[in-house]
């Protein structure tokens, strides 16, 4: 074997940078000519399964020395209706900053998204995805805050029950029909028998208690002793009266006693009426609701023909405002700067005169031009400072779009929505106006009894909506005018009088305010509708209703009256009880005083007496002495 | 691992054969460099550029690299004092924001104390580094390789036919 020379290699490790060359060349290749292709596959991938239906892209372009990115003919489609697309976008267009790119940071400078259409047909109907089982979602559980709070609350059917009211309605006969026991009724019965048990033992006991006779003989034996003028004999008897006097206080002391436990007595004896009052309402409330006895009110007509629309519509906007909150990160506080571990030394940060957050995008122009004929709108606007940092760039998002859809029958359309999540105080606001939109089978009560609405109408609305520090401010305003109504009714009464009234009405107007927290929302709702219509239907359908209530209330107090005067009565009985025993105990007091003063008035008197007796005697006695 | 390995061995075989003191110090030059820094950051991966463009003795990079980065856990203290006096240069400041908002450059890490300062020193060190790699192969090829070649052990060695079958198979360019 002939041994090869040993060639010299030169400085260069060529048979390194070969493979790498043409690991270059095929990125170059691919990037070149299928990197578009399968991003195209990519977005159309993602976007489908987001959607929940086919999303198509006809293609798309990418610049990487340019850094520019461009899609065409973005079809999304409508989930509902498969042969539509929800939106069609003809162009999107982006082009990155180098500089940031350089920095691994993406900031648009300038974008456009041109010609947007809406309800498109599509040339195939679009794939929809099968729906996914059913799982409590997040939005839904956000949409429902807003709209519990109306739901139940405020409905139509309060004309529906107006309307049962004025057809006479079957309430009466089965009040009339009531043979049960009321609540109330068996309550005050209890009461009676307690009272009269009570009041029975206490007459016993004050009649047994109201005996005199000791106090009476007690006052006798001293006036007896006061006479007597033996010494001996006066304190003898004073000995047997003490004995009497202190029986005399026993008998004081079970009064006082007894006049503690009556006084208890009396009171709970006194809360009686109160606590009947307090369930005769509840029979009442409760038979009100078994007979279906409306309770209308009117001043709150606005509320219960436009709420749920209100609510629906700042419960969407709360969605989409929770959907946004996921992209565009509010301000955190700043972290706490942690002395680091040594091996790691010190970062130093200087002064930031040029930075970028990691996606930025300036502005991207949209417009879109239609024709009569065809389904775009007449729409231009901008989308300003979409960002990943708000903070770093203290600028708030914003869309503003103006513009008509004439296919649609929208025209003046103007939305200028903000997310400002630049300061410590996130604010979001949103202003959308429509000058003219149609309004096609608006029902607002749909019952049995009732149907009312509009079966057309043009209408033009104003929704402001400002959300920040979680308090929620919705102001609306809407005007429905070229009204055409639709009313029909099972009540000829009923139609005869909302025809009168709606003939009245050319033009509808509603204001709405809703504000506070997320979850309680104070709402506040006026119409002419509602005014109109309350003041017509309330002097009908107010006397029925007072009718009812009445005759409810009669049919209580036909039941209730006499047994509750029964029980006033055996209550002021039983209160008199209580006087009696307190006069009795003033008199046994006002006894012992004097039978005490009395006692003593005599040992007083008893001593000095027997000491002049002996004086005298003395005397006596030194007088035939003679000395 | 393969790869590491292989140049580790190629390493060995040329510090102990009569050529490539250029290319081994350079390596060791590069793994003084590779030692020094802390992380990963822009000019470590200027240096695996140039290791892999360039025929620096790779191995040697690596064994240098892997020496180094014990001596350089003991002078951390040392890099942070030269980075923070460094970096704290009030004249010096506008040069650093210019640095810090330019495209591409706070990818050195330029701004952190410890990279600071291992990097002023490399910086300054390589050269001489460079020099004394040269000189101490140069030594050792003289010095110690010589004297074991007169060894004993290495002429039984050197005798045996399993050497001199490798020694032939070695010849040979396989490359």
């Amino acid at each position: 074997m002939n041994q090869a020379p040993q060639k010299k290699k030169g400085p260069i490790r060529f048979e390194a940078i070969i493979p790498v060359g043409i690991l270059c060349t095929i990125t170059f290749v691919y990037f070149s000519y299928y990197f578009d292709q399968h991003l195209k596959s990519g977005i159309e991938y993602v976007a489908t399964q987001g959607n929940g239906a086919e999303v198509n892209v006809g293609s798309v372009h990418t610049s990487f020395l340019q850094g520019s990115f461009k899609l065409e003919k973005l079809e999304v489609t409508d989930k509902e209706q498969p042969t539509l697309n929800l939106i069609e976008i003809e162009k999107v267009h982006f082009k990155y900053l180098w500089d940031a790119l350089l920095r691994f940071k993406f900031v648009v400078d300038d974008a456009s998204i041109d010609n947007i259409q809406i309800g498109k047909p599509r040339k195939n109907p679009g794939k929809v995805l099968p729906p996914e089982p059913a799982k409590p979602s997040k939005l839904t559980e956000i949409q429902d805050q807003v709209l519990s709070q109306v739901k139940g609350k405020y409905s139509g059917n309060v004309l529906g029950d107006a309307v049962t009211l004025l057809d006479g309605g079957d309430y009466k006969d089965k009040i009339q029909e009531i043979r049960e026991t009321l609540k109330s009724e068996a309550r005050v019965n209890e009461m009676i028998q307690d009272v009269q048990t009570k009041k029975t033992f206490w007459d016993q006991k004050i009649k047994s208690l109201s005996d005199t006779s000791q106090l009476k003989s007690l006052e006798a034996q001293i006036q007896e002793i006061s006479k007597e003028k033996n010494f001996i004999k006066q304190m003898e008897s004073l000995k047997k009266i003490t004995e009497g006097l202190s029986k005399t206080k026993k008998q004081l002391d079970e009064i006082k006693d007894s006049a503690k436990k009556l006084e208890s007595e009396v009171k709970v004896v006194s809360s009686y009426p109160q606590e009947v009052k307090k369930l005769i309402d509840e029979d009442i409330a409760a038979l009100k609701g078994r007979f279906a006895v409306p309770k209308i009110d009117f001043k709150e007509m606005a509320m219960h023909l436009f709420a749920g629309e209100f609510a629906e519509t700042i419960a969407k906007a709360r969605k989409y405002h929770a959907l946004a909150k996921q992209y565009i990160p509010e301000k955190k506080d700043e972290e706490p700067i942690l002395p680091p571990k040594r091996a790691e030394g010190k970062t130093y940060h200087f002064p930031t005169t040029k930075s970028y957050p990691l996606f930025w995008l300036k502005r991207a122009a949209i417009s879109s031009k239609g024709t009569e004929s065809t389904y775009s709108g007449q729409v231009s606007g901008e989308l300003l400072n979409v960002t990943t940092e708000p903070k770093l760039i203290s600028k708030p998002l914003e869309l503003i779009l103006k513009g008509d859809f004439n296919s649609a029958e929208l025209f003046g359309v103007k939305l200028h929505l903000i997310l400002d999540h630049s300061t410590n105080s996130p604010l979001a606001s949103a202003q959308v106006a429509i000058a003219s939109f149609p309004v096609k089978n608006k029902m607002f009560v749909q019952s049995d009894k009732l149907t009312f609405g509009l079966e057309k109408a043009t209408g033009s609305s104003e929704l402001k909506l400002k959300f920040q520090d979680q308090i929620l401010k919705a102001q609306w305003t809407s005007s429905l005018s070229r009204l055409n109504y639709k009313l029909e009714s099972s009540s000829s009464l009923a139609k005869e009088m909302l025809q009168n009234i709606l003939q009245g009405i050319p033009k509808i107007q509603v204001n709405g305010l809703a504000e506070g927290p997320i979850t309680s929302l104070q709402f506040d709702l006026k119409s002419n509708l509602g005014d109109d219509l309350s003041q017509g239907i309330s002097r009908e359908v107010g006397t029925k209703v007072a009718e009812a209530q009445a005759k409810i209330q009669s049919m209580i107090d036909a039941k209730i009256n006499k047994p509750k005067a029964d029980l006033d009565q055996l209550t002021n009985g039983f209160q008199m009880n209580g006087k009696t025993l307190q006069s009795l105990q003033d008199l046994y007091k006002k006894n012992e005083d004097k039978i005490k003063e009395e006692i003593e008035k005599i040992k007083k008197g008893g001593a000095q007496n027997s000491l002049d007796d002996l004086k005298s005697k003395g005397k006596k006695l030194l007088k035939g002495i003679k000395f | 691992m393969s790869l590491i390995l292989k140049q580790i061995f190629a390493f060995l075989k040329l510090l102990n054969s009569d050529t490539g003191q250029i290319s081994l110090s350079l390596g060791v030059t590069c793994g003084f460099i590779l030692g020094m820094t802390p992380v990963l950051s822009l000019q470590s991966l200027v240096v695996f550029l140039l290791l892999f463009f360039f025929r620096i003795q790779i191995g040697a990079a690596f064994v240098t690299a892997f020496f180094f980065k014990f001596i350089a856990y003991l002078l951390d203290p040392a890099f942070h004092s030269i980075g923070t006096m460094v970096l704290e240069n009030k004249d010096l400041a506008p040069l650093f924001t210019t640095l810090y908002n330019m495209p591409i450059i706070p990818y050195t890490r330029f701004n952190n104390s410890i990279v600071m300062g291992s990097g002023i020193l490399t910086f300054l060190l390589s050269p001489l580094i460079f020099i004394l790699s040269y000189k101490m192969i140069m030594k050792y090829r003289e010095v110690i390789l010589a004297r074991f070649k007169e060894t004993k052990l290495w002429k039984a060695v050197e005798a045996t036919k399993f050497y001199q079958w490798y020694y032939k198979y070695d010849q040979y360019n396989w490359k």
